[in-house]
């Protein structure tokens, strides 16, 4: 019982994803998504009535420190790793008038 | 035997007499890596001023304790060097994360993990290579090429910490930092006939850890023997302020482990009896056989169990780390590290910089992720998987309320050939079968060598225990290797 994911599907997890793929891409992924969630739809097979989701094996709680300000990374060093950086900022391009 | 082939705890005692000095041992195994490299490629950087460095000032801690200059004995890694999976950042050394997007990226600081290496006085041989940003089982995903398993350099040395693996395999390195979200410790560790451990989630900071799947990974070790195990379990361990997902308990004295040299009786052992997908190659089947009449030979009463949702566990895990994988690779963007290719506007840049960053399996598990999270999906996949989680979390406390640990395959064949299942990503996912439901319910294991099959490649062994148990494994599996010399075979790499 195949479940062949559309192109145009393909198309738009890729656009959530910020990622833009090739024609051959989109051809290549389709199939690949499609063979592995043929696979993965194994999961609604069980039982899971009454059972509650595990999102953390720790069963955590918050942890807290008191609201003291420590020395941090030196903005030099932060900004060590960008592309573009102008005065002490990150420089982006617009982020405005964008479709 | 050759000192590049000795174990951790043997050159630290050697360390500690003065008998060699660090220096001495780093050029060990730089000259080793000089000769191997070519063929093996287990680093992407290599960072040997920084290890000479590190090693002139580890001798001379180690010659103001032997001359009395000092009270304060160094740490048994002081000296020792290792090696450290390029996904975990060591401050001002490349991490690349096997990545073209991370490929000129340097961390101005050290992974808590790095740190307490650093401050314990180990050596920093360089960083290995890896599938991109851990998301593979062979390391054949990596920007930089394939490591090559120095059993065989046609094949795989098993991933995603396969540079990790073949580097101690290789006798490049007495000892090395991996990470395991699905397997990517212990399955390397076993195509390489080397000991792999992952401890239980918590036990080890994340802080520096490049994240995939953040409720998954876990730093771990690998190393030649199960004594050399616990020496680094014992530094890197422990609570961490940085990452609140560490257990805030402290760590039990691995060390004393070691003192055990009897025998395992009054430890139960579990057998599960029916296997998960896919079938086993009879070398390993047998392997693995041999090694419980082993345990039982040592004392060890065998116990069947069951784990009848293990059988989910493959889809329950690859929803779950692709969905946590799409949220955490998000922040690859071009804006703040990483590369950045510029187009006219935000969304441009955003679309160019991931597009050619990003190599082909990180796009698809992306793209997984993404699906699996999508409104009108996220129920049937995610939130299922989520369910599918308790379960099995619950098998294993039913099944631990019997039995002290459960033994059983670590990998359902060998190494692979290189290219050999690459184009086939389900084949590859299915190589993960045994170890990811021990990521799943967060527990730790170790994987031990066992064997070698008819072509002479590394089998390997998975014991697994109870959150916080690695004491009890390590114990075992100390207890196995005194009775057994698989982990003491060293591959035929030739000059």
């Amino acid at each position: 019982m195949a479940s062949t994911i559309s192109t145009n599907e393909v198309v738009r997890i890729a656009q959530l994803a910020r990622l833009h793929l090739t024609e051959n891409e989109l051809k290549s992924f389709g199939k690949d998504l499609s063979e592995i969630l043929d696979y993965m739809n194994q999961i609604k097979k069980v039982d899971v009535s009454n059972v509650r989701p595990t999102d953390n094996t720790l069963y955590l709680h918050t942890i807290l420190r008191p609201d003291e300000a420590h020395p941090s990374l030196s903005i030099d060093k932060l900004l060590s790793n960008a592309a573009e950086v102008d005065n002490g900022y990150f420089s982006v391009p617009p982020v405005l008038g964008q479709n | 035997m050759d000192l590049a082939f000795q174990s951790l705890a043997r050159v630290s005692d050697l360390l500690s007499t003065g008998d060699i000095t660090s220096v001495e041992l780093t050029e060990v195994c730089l000259s080793q890596i000089n000769s191997f490299e070519s063929e093996v490629n287990a680093f992407v950087t290599i960072s040997s001023d920084l290890a000479m460095q590190q090693a002139t000032n580890a001798d001379i801690a180690w010659q103001n304790w032997i001359n009395g200059k000092s009270d304060q004995k160094p740490s048994p890694l002081n000296g020792v060097p290792l090696a450290i999976k390029d996904v975990i950042c060591v401050s001002d050394v490349v991490a690349s994360a096997g990545s073209m997007m991370l490929k000129e990226f340097v961390p101005p600081y050290d992974s808590t993990a790095s740190e307490r290496l650093r401050d314990a006085g180990a050596i920093f041989l360089g960083k290995t290579n890896t599938d991109e940003f851990a998301m593979g089982s062979s390391t054949e995903n990596s920007a930089f090429g394939p490591t090559h398993n120095p059993w065989d350099l046609n094949r795989v040395p098993g991933g995603s910490s396969g540079g990790s693996a073949a580097a101690v395999s290789a006798g490049m390195s007495y000892g090395a930092l991996g990470t395991d979200t699905g397997g990517s410790v212990r399955q390397p560790a076993a195509m390489c006939g080397v000991v792999g451990l992952k401890p239980t989630y918590g036990r080890v900071s994340r802080y520096g850890l490049i994240a995939f799947g953040s409720s998954l990974d876990q730093i771990g070790t690998l190393t030649r023997t199960v004594e050399d195990a616990a020496l680094l379990l014992q530094v890197i361990a422990g609570p961490d302020l940085k990452d609140s997902t560490t257990l805030q308990k402290k760590p039990p004295n691995y060390l004393e482990v070691l003192s055990r040299t009897d025998n395992l009786k009054g430890v139960r052992v579990g057998v599960e009896h029916e296997h998960t997908t896919g079938s086993l190659q009879p070398e390993v089947e047998k392997s693995v056989k041999d090694t419980i009449k082993t345990l039982k030979h040592l004392g060890a009463e065998i116990v069947s169990v069951q784990l009848p949702h293990t059988q989910h566990a493959l889809e329950a895990y690859y929803l779950i780390a692709n969905a946590e994988a799409s949220a955490n690779l998000a922040r690859y963007d071009g804006i703040r590290f990483g590369q950045r290719r510029t187009g006219n506007n935000l969304w441009e840049t955003y679309i160019n910089t991931r597009s050619n960053g990003f190599g082909k399996e990180v796009k698809r598990r992306i793209m997984l992720g993404t699906y699996a999270l999508t409104a009108g999906y996220y129920e049937d996949y995610y939130l299922n998987a989520q369910k599918v989680r308790t379960l099995v979390q619950k098998d294993f406390e039913l099944a631990f309320s019997k039995v002290d640990a459960i033994v059983g395959p670590v990998t359902p064949t060998t190494a692979f050939k290189i290219g050999e299942k690459i184009e086939d990503p389900l084949q590859m996912y299915l190589s993960d079968i045994f170890t990811l439901s021990g990521n799943l319910a967060g527990i730790p294991g170790i994987s031990l060598p066992c064997g070698f099959d008819q072509s002479g490649l590394p089998i390997g062994v998975q014991l697994l225990g109870p959150t916080c148990s690695e004491q009890q494994l390590l114990t075992v599996g100390h207890i196995y290797q005194q009775a057994t010399d698989w982990h003491k075979h060293i591959p035929g790499l030739e000059h």
